[in-house]
């Protein structure tokens, strides 16, 4: 556990609408160092919502960030990356015609002064060598070519890359939204072998997924939401299938009915 | 997770020097491209290939590559830039003022050329990221805009015997022989290779065409670099008047006209992207190089003064079509 009382992101309350839409209605959120937060919840649940209020992407209409036991003001991405806050999205957020550094250290990369320090330049040599370090010993990935652009590299490399690009700044918060969605079998053990290493440098990880098989293998924690609200928060432990989808699905849970409810709503 | 080690999705395809093929046919086709037309033309008529056509060729090409390497910045960054004929001729009428009716000596005065540039490129850039215009129409409506100040401004009268300062970049040759616009033209080239591999501006503007919401969640403040591809666009446009003007020491209002389309059909000859992402600098230097080759080719060989526009449409045509059968083979 941390020296800090406070968990490393405490989110209190929050609230973002679109115009007459809440897509969040007064959500709490606690992740820790070294624990693995589940976020699930059926689409439109206002995961991604949550996750991009707490990244700087959208400001909330309501609520307050906590971040190590601090009240903290994010409001546009700088903010996010300066407390730690890196998050790999549900559409990769590469640029597919850069290559594989110019991704992994897109915002990021490595300054180099030139003419006496008059110019700041990209040191594009040390990218290299710091993509070449990433790939190695972060992902385990070998990357030929890595000059060709993203576009040309398979969906589990690019997916790879994605987190790689989180991985590369010295962050203290991952946010994975779906990282396992679009994965082969072998890619997505290596999703988690990932996950579990960050665990272990006692990184907070927010795993979102529509998968509970995955969320099971890997969270520490799940909060449900369904509808833009918290309906459930609990330690993995407590947790099982049936309870997870009622929430899901009724935003409620209650022993005799889920069984039924279950095997109406599930495959 | 050793067994999960993964190797490069795009091995199987086919690399020379650690690209794939495609990308070298690209990189490489404007300049072969210039190589063969070349010698092609030189064949039919050696007069083509004379010293003195060569320099001809490029000296005539100097204006058109230096608008180009702007234009890349601009269009790989998912802009365009209708306004550039009009800014040149802007920028050129504000310098031959300062320097017609203001004490400012010439040699200070002729600054005011690609500062100007800069300022007119800002207000576009600032029509396009803070009115929210898209690029196209804040560009055409800044280049009817533009032009009207220099009616305004110059009316129907031709400016002309300017002082040395005025003609140095456009008139002047080194030893006599080799004009010094082409070797600006091509310093600019090689500056804009330079500023697209090595900078965060070229990075950037490469990032934000590619894909506009990426760029963002990186970190990145795109308005600002979008707004910087207008302002160096803009600064050129500055030093294209000043090769102009100086070439012809004369000055008209409806100097700068058509050249948009001429300058954004080199970069598209030059293997830039269209719709933003990459661009190829060098690519739109010899891509301003053979278009300007085209049209002295043809008159060389007896064409019709009028058929020059229809070669040019055909290797418009040619040159992107190749791309686009590139581009498809590259992401299936």
């Amino acid at each position: 556990m941390n020296n800090n009382d406070a968990p490393f992101l405490k989110m209190k309350g929050i609230v973002k609408r679109f115009g007459a839409l809440t897509a969040v209605d007064n959500v709490d959120l606690a992740v820790d160092r070294g624990e693995v937060l589940a976020l699930v919840g059926e689409n439109a649940a206002g995961k991604s919502t949550l996750i991009k209020v707490l990244t700087g992407v959208y400001q909330a209409d309501q609520g307050e960030i906590f971040i190590e036991g601090d009240k903290v003001e994010i409001n546009n991405r700088k903010d996010s990356q300066k407390f730690g806050i890196e998050a790999v999205y549900q559409d990769l957020a590469l640029v597919p015609q850069l290559d594989v550094p110019g991704n992994l250290f897109l915002g990021k990369e490595p300054p180099k002064k030139i003419l006496g320090g008059l110019f700041k330049v990209i040191d594009n040599k040390k990218l290299e060598e710091q993509t070449r370090d990433i790939l190695k010993d972060n992902l385990n990935m070998e990357i030929e070519n890595f000059n060709d652009p993203v576009i040309n590299h398979s969906g589990g490399q690019q997916q790879s890359i994605a987190i790689g690009r989180a991985l590369a700044s010295e962050c203290d918060l991952i946010v994975m939204d779906e990282p396992t969605a679009s994965l082969g079998v072998e890619e997505i053990d290596m999703t988690f072998e990932i996950v579990r290493r960050l665990k272990q440098n006692n990184v907070a990880v927010i795993f979102i997924s529509h998968n509970l098989e995955h969320v099971f293998e890997v969270c520490d924690k799940v909060l449900v939401m369904r509808m833009g609200e918290r309906v459930g928060y609990m330690d993995i432990e407590d947790a099982t299938r049936e309870r997870l989808v009622s929430l899901m699905v009724h935003g409620r849970y209650e022993e005799e009915k889920s069984e039924k409810s279950v095997a109406n709503k599930t495959v | 997770m050793d067994k999960s080690t993964q190797t490069s999705g795009s091995k199987d395809e086919l690399h020379i020097f650690g690209r794939p093929w495609t990308y070298q046919v690209e990189r490489l086709g404007p300049i072969a491209a210039v190589i063969i037309f070349g010698a092609v033309v030189g064949i039919i008529e050696p007069r083509f290939l004379s010293a003195r056509n060569v320099i001809n060729v490029l000296y005539q090409a100097a204006t058109y590559i230096i608008l180009a390497v702007g234009m890349t910045f601009v269009i790989t960054g998912a802009g365009i830039d209708i306004s550039i004929g009009s800014m040149l001729a802007l920028t050129g009428i504000l310098m031959v003022f300062t320097i017609e009716y203001t004490p400012i000596p010439p040699w200070l005065g002729i600054w005011v050329a690609p500062l100007s540039g800069m300022v007119l490129g800002l207000l576009n850039g600032l029509f396009i990221t803070k009115l929210k215009v898209p690029d196209f129409i804040a560009t055409i409506a800044t280049m009817i805009g533009y032009r009207g100040v220099v009616l305004i401004m110059a009316g129907g009268v031709v400016h002309y015997r300017f002082p040395a300062a005025v003609r140095f970049l456009g008139a002047y040759r080194l030893f006599g022989l080799i004009p010094i616009s082409i070797l600006v033209a091509f310093a600019i080239g090689a500056l804009g290779y330079y500023v697209y591999n090595n900078t965060y501006f070229g990075r950037y503007t490469a990032a934000l065409g590619g894909n506009r919401e990426s760029a963002i969640l990186a970190g990145i403040e795109v308005d600002k670099y979008k707004i910087l591809t207008y302002v160096f666009m803009g600064f050129l446009a500055g030093v294209a008047a000043l090769v102009t003007i100086g070439r012809l020491d004369a000055f008209h209002a409806t100097y700068g006209e058509f050249m948009e389309i001429d300058t954004i059909a080199a970069v598209i000859i030059g293997g830039t992207a269209l719709f933003g992402g990459y661009g190829r600098v060098w690519g739109s230097v010899f891509g301003a190089l053979l278009m300007s080759m085209v049209v002295n080719g043809a008159v060389l060989l007896g064409f019709p003064y009028f058929y020059q526009y229809v070669l040019v449409g055909i290797v418009i045509l040619v040159a992107v079509s190749i791309y686009t059968f590139l581009g498809t083979r590259r992401t299936t």
